[in-house]
């Protein structure tokens, strides 16, 4: 989750510095990539949404006005970009029956999950962002990406905080019933 | 509650080990070339008006001047319109054969002309710095 925050200029870019616009590029293309991807779960597509995004940060930074945080500002331009991607494409939204998860199961799962190596959850997670539906995973990418900040994720988002804190205890359930899925009963017994 | 805290800590735990995805290596440079693209599209001439409504107005405006020369051109009324084209010739001669500009003016209006044909210069050259 670490990222260079070597902020650039928004003042320049907006008088038209292209090097320093190269250099915003630099600074979010992968966290604007990794939302696009997550959303969309196709690489082609996300890195278009993505160069799409910057396109957009481009043409319509002389509107910035400070009012948020510049990230926040480009978040919410990539999160409306990837939600136009997927009503063009008229991709379903992922909604796969979920099993309820019990307090229990949770409670095994963060033992397994503590005792398994940092590569190897990174790998879990991937396959199960895979499951998750795009509102999920923006959901939840915005909200570690933002240092948890549920203000600055109702700007991007565009939703109350209430909203907001509905909808995160919703996708993290079916993120721990899609890691219940997908990690083997047998390890679950093993370590719980 | 306590469901809340221990899914919490659950997707917490998942979440810090998020390795962010990388995009193509020439990703900015794809980016850069879109928006230079862009910005030269924006800068193309791009008429007000679409060709095919000029068209439209010239044929209107050639199909009311053939309607109206039909029903009044009679070997008269052109001699009379030759007439009229005369009279303004003769008027506006008249008039500016009235009018004397002082030294003063004539140089201050030189002068100006002048003023603005460097100003345009200058001026073009400055907005093809900037836009190109």
């Amino acid at each position: 989750m670490e990222q260079n925050r070597n902020q650039p200029n928004v003042k320049a870019i907006q008088d038209g510095d292209s090097q320093e616009f190269s250099k915003l590029v630099e600074t979010y293309k992968n966290l604007v990539f990794t939302v696009a991807i997550r959303m969309l779960k196709n690489t082609e597509e996300a890195e278009e949404v993505a160069q799409d995004t910057f396109i957009k940060v481009f043409k319509s930074i002389k509107n910035f006005k400070g009012d948020s945080k510049f990230s926040t500002w480009i978040y919410r331009i990539t999160y409306n970009t990837c939600l136009d991607k997927l009503k063009k494409t008229k991709k379903a939204q992922m909604i796969s029956s979920l099993d309820t998860i019990t307090n229990m199961e949770v409670v095994d799962l963060n033992t397994v999950l503590d005792d398994i190596e940092r590569e190897e959850r990174s790998k879990l997670l991937k396959k199960c962002m895979e499951m998750l539906s795009p509102s999920d995973c923006a959901l939840l990418s915005f909200f570690y990406f933002e240092e948890k900040n549920l203000n600055e994720l109702s700007k991007i988002l565009n939703l109350t905080e209430n909203t907001i804190k509905v909808r995160l205890f919703r996708a993290r359930g079916r993120l721990a019933s899609i890691v219940k899925e997908k990690l083997n009963p047998e390890i679950i017994q093993n370590y719980g | 509650m306590d469901n809340h805290k221990e899914l919490e800590k659950l997707v917490d735990t998942l979440m810090v080990s998020e390795r962010l995805e990388t995009p193509s290596v020439d990703f900015t440079q794809k980016v850069l070339e879109k928006t230079t693209a862009s910005i030269s599209e924006s800068l193309k001439y791009k008429p007000l008006l679409p060709k095919w409504i000029l068209y439209l107005v010239a044929l209107l405006i050639i199909g009311f001047l053939v309607y109206g020369v039909s029903l009044y051109a009679t070997s008269e009324t052109f001699t009379n319109y030759f007439e009229d084209l005369n009279e303004i010739g003769l008027w506006s001669s008249g008039f500016f054969e009235q009018l004397d500009f002082s030294k003063s003016l004539t140089y201050t209006i030189i002068i100006s002309g002048l003023m603005i044909c460097m100003h345009t210069l200058v001026l073009k050259k400055y907005f093809e710095n900037r836009l190109t």
